[in-house]
């Protein structure tokens, strides 16, 4: 028999018997919506996690520390190696590192621009290779200019409490204080012109309000100037290192190789991927919930099967009579169940997709009118894979569930279906 | 001539409710190629019965058939779906028509199950369809066909794969006498022109006597 008549004599036998191929089918439908809705919602809540999660920090960046909590507690952080600019060149020459930049941090600054001063803000040192995102202005060309770029809402963190737009910054000049305590105990005070060339990105985190990035060269110079030590990197090296990787999956043998050089590393693609798996877990239990319908829908198609071939009996005797094997006649009920399935799949797919478009649109209507921010934390998503696996279920349903059918018709003695009214 | 079929020591037993009947009691017969035999017998004689295992479609107890050299008894399952649909073309007194399919779907269908391609059926199908005179209904269903043509498209279907042997089971059975001539004309033209091995199974006399040999079975025993 060939498969193209094979699916020919299921379409003729399904016409049939159209209402109750069509319940059946709905039953299917049903299942397959609960399932692709259950784990669409459980796509959207990796999703909108991953979201927020990259907000945070980079999945290409790994947080290098020479230190390490000690194995004594009373000994706080122990230091294993000393990070220097050999070190430095050694770990950029690593497959797979872009950069390498150290990471310098000048806390306690005082900002002025025009009259408005900001005390207590952060300041960062960024590479020309490893810019902080910006909404606005432009980068500096070289690592040690004299510029500024604003965290997005620095203008709503000056001490005067008068909000500003961060905007009208862009190209003040801006004055920053740094002091440092020298050896007889006096405090020595000095004062750095920059221009505010951009405003960065908003990261939605409070590192909005009181942060500032200026090059990483410009950044060197002060914090060694606040140290006060000859010789500091050579001697003590830099206490932590930026490595960014060319993709995440370079992410983890760069790791490996970062901690084989006794280097203590955070990475946050290795916190996101065992976030992953466990929605992966989630996912799959809320597909398990789902697949209880389509269960209770696989016993419709054995049940509509079974009713089909006691009414057909006498046609299998007569197909078996003029030479149809017992594959032929599995191969016709199997297509005919499998048809159901696949028919319910895809019916299924379609209406669970549907059915999150509007629960999506539900969640962010009542979310946001609850004051959500932006962005609804709960949002129903059917990726390519999740909608050619709710298909290929639904027909594999079908399929098995038109097994004990087939062989029931397959099995029957020619004889007795011929006698069969 | 050679023997189409040899029939050796043959029994068929059944149950019946709780009780055991013997429906084929010890049978042996031989026919040959080409020949055209009737079987009659009344009704529960057994005859009917015979034509089934000869015709591959129930398994017997004890005994031996053999068709063409093969042992039927030696095939299992999907060989005997072969041995039917290759050797054998059935026609039975209720026709066994799938009422669904058009006369034309209903010929086509040994072929479908042969794997035979669709255009190489179609022009089967209709060669077939003429020579039994029925190239006017070809796309009707057997509802709306009268019992004579009913049958028609059976001995079209029986004729399709090219059988060596054909098995009618009172194929006259459900026919006014006169539709009853004209289904006897085709087989004996099948029997006198194609050469085939016509086996058929009457308790109608008259039919009976278009045969070349008649057997009378009775009790599940061959008596004349």
């Amino acid at each position: 028999m060939n498969s193209s008549d094979i699916v020919s004599f299921v379409l003729v036998n399904l016409k049939r018997m159209k209402l109750r191929v069509s319940l059946t089918v709905l039953g299917v439908i049903v299942g397959t919506t609960a399932i692709v809705a259950m784990v669409a919602l459980g796509v959207g809540m990796q999703q909108s996690l991953i979201r927020q999660f990259n907000s945070l920090g980079n999945v290409n960046e790994l947080m290098v520390s020479a230190n390490r909590p000690s194995a004594n507690p009373f000994e706080g952080q122990v230091k294993n190696v000393r990070i220097d600019d050999k070190l430095i060149k050694e770990i950029s020459r690593i497959n797979g590192v872009k950069s390498v930049v150290p990471m310098i941090n000048i806390g306690n600054v005082l900002v002025k621009i025009q009259s408005h001063k900001a005390s207590n803000v952060v300041i960062q040192g960024f590479s020309k290779k490893e810019t902080p995102k910006i909404s606005r202005g432009s980068l500096p060309k070289r690592d040690d200019d004299k510029a500024i770029i604003l965290s997005n809402k620095f203008g709503e963190s000056f001490d005067d409490k008068t909000p500003l737009s961060t905007g009208d910054l862009l190209g003040k000049q801006a004055l920053l204080k740094v002091s440092r305590t020298l050896d007889d105990g006096s405090e020595e005070v000095r004062q750095i012109r920059v221009r505010v060339v951009a405003i960065a990105e908003e990261k939605g985190s409070k590192a909005d309000y009181s942060n500032a990035y200026i090059p990483i060269g410009l950044a060197k110079e002060i914090w060694l100037w606040q140290e006060n030590k000859p010789n500091l990197i050579k001697r003590q090296g830099y206490s932590s290192l930026v490595v960014t990787v060319n993709s995440p999956d370079y992410a983890d043998s760069v790791l490996k190789k970062l901690e084989a050089k006794k280097l203590t590393v955070f990475s946050m693609k290795q916190v996101l991927d065992s976030i992953q798996t466990s929605f992966k877990v989630i996912q799959a239990v809320l597909g398990a919930i789902g697949s209880v319908a389509l269960l209770v829908a696989s016993i419709g198609i054995i049940n509509t099967m079974i009713m089909s071939i006691y009414e057909r009996t006498r046609e299998i005797g007569i197909m078996k009579a003029v030479g149809a094997s017992n594959k032929d006649i599995i191969k016709i009920f199997l297509g005919e169940a499998g048809f159901i399935g696949l028919a319910g799949g895809i019916g299924g797919t379609f209406l669970g997709w549907i059915l999150s478009k509007v629960l999506s649109a539900l969640a962010a209507f009542y979310l946001s009118s609850s004051g959500g921010g932006n962005g609804s934390p709960i949002s129903f998503i059917v990726p390519l894979w999740l909608a050619v696996f709710a298909v290929a279920f639904a027909t594999s349903v079908g399929l098995i569930a038109g097994i004990y059918p087939a062989l029931r018709a397959a099995r029957l003695n020619p004889l007795v279906a011929l006698r069969h009214e | 001539m050679a023997k189409a079929i040899t029939v050796t020591n043959l029994v068929r037993k059944y149950t019946l409710g709780e009780v055991l009947v013997t429906a084929l009691d010890n049978i042996s017969l031989s026919i040959e190629q080409g020949e055209f035999v009737s079987i009659m017998g009344t009704s529960g004689s057994g005859k009917s019965t015979l034509l089934n295992l000869i015709g591959g479609l129930d398994r017997f107890d004890s005994g031996k058939i053999i068709v063409d050299e093969l042992d039927i008894a030696s095939l299992d399952e999907n060989e005997l779906a072969k041995y039917r649909r290759e050797k054998i073309g059935f026609i039975f007194q209720s026709y066994n028509l799938i009422p669904t399919l058009t006369a034309q779907q209903n010929i086509e269908l040994p072929l479908i199950f042969a794997g035979v391609p669709k255009d190489d059926r179609l022009s089967k199908t209709e060669q077939i369809l003429r020579a039994v005179g029925l190239e006017k209904r070809m796309h009707h269903r057997p509802t709306e066909m009268s019992g004579g043509e009913q049958q028609r498209v059976a001995i079209g279907r029986a004729l399709i794969n090219g059988p060596s042997i054909i098995l009618g089971d009172e194929p006259t059975g459900n026919l006014d006498s006169k539709t009853g001539e004209e289904i006897m004309e085709l087989l004996t033209w099948m029997n006198k022109e194609n050469g085939l091995t016509v086996i058929m199974v009457t308790h109608d006399p008259e039919k009976a006597r278009y045969a070349d040999r008649t057997i009378l079975i009775k009790d599940g025993r061959i008596i004349g």
